[in-house]
């Protein structure tokens, strides 16, 4: 109950407040929604090929759709988890996101003509390696 | 761009889940490494500003316990 009450405290504190935490809330719950986005349509890969080629060739969708749910639900809870978790931890989760991220900006840039959600992902890609850069062990 | 810089960027391109794990870990490892030296270096290299804010901390939190300790003394009188 307490702990509910922490996460429901810290959302509220991420929302109002507006930290640099709210990168690390946005970019892992959009990972957790990709995933089960993935789970739901199966064939997506397939239907556009030309964009997630590289990704497809690597692994298949359900893997890639379980990453993402890993990597996002894991920046979650650490970023939700209402003490302050170690800063392994967060910098950890912060790695798993910047991966995500990161493999999904060069995948849509990789294939010709990019599509136009390549350069975002490009620019949020460059902003969670900055923000492993600059995780504070006392921030 | 030279034909070796040109195929460099080619294959990190082509090869998204490598490159996204090198510069992960890289970013992660360097960040590990400079907590690390700022431990060993510890307070040498504290900036005037830092001096005073940590010893505003500790002065704030003196005070906050003697008030304490004071407020409890008054309690326990009859």
């Amino acid at each position: 109950m307490n702990t509910c009450l922490g996460i429901c405290y810290r959302l509220r504190h991420l929302l109002w407040r507006a930290p640099y935490s709210i990168f690390d809330l946005a970019m892992s719950a959009g990972f957790l929604a990709m995933g089960l986005h993935l789970l739901l349509f199966p064939d997506l890969f397939s239907r556009f090929d030309g964009v997630y080629f590289p990704m497809r060739r690597v692994m298949d969708q359900v893997m890639w759709a379980w990453i993402f749910i890993g990597c996002g639900g894991y920046g979650l809870l650490i970023v939700l988890w209402p003490r302050r978790p170690r800063f392994i931890l967060r910098l950890l989760a912060r790695m798993a996101v910047a991966f995500c991220l990161l493999s999904f900006a060069l995948n849509n840039l990789s294939s010709y003509q990019p599509p136009m959600s390549g350069m975002l992902y490009a620019v949020l890609a460059v902003f969670s390696i900055w923000s492993i850069v600059r995780i504070r062990c006392d921030g | 761009m030279d034909s070796e810089s040109y195929a460099m960027a080619r294959w990190l391109l082509e090869h998204p889940e490598k490159s996204a794990l090198g510069a992960v870990i890289v970013a992660g490892v360097w960040r590990i490494l400079r907590e690390i030296w700022k431990d060993v270096r510890g307070k040498k290299d504290e900036t005037l500003i830092e001096t005073l804010m940590r010893e505003n901390y500790e002065l704030r939190a003196e005070l906050r316990h003697g008030k304490r300790d004071h407020d409890h003394d008054h309690e326990e009188l009859p």
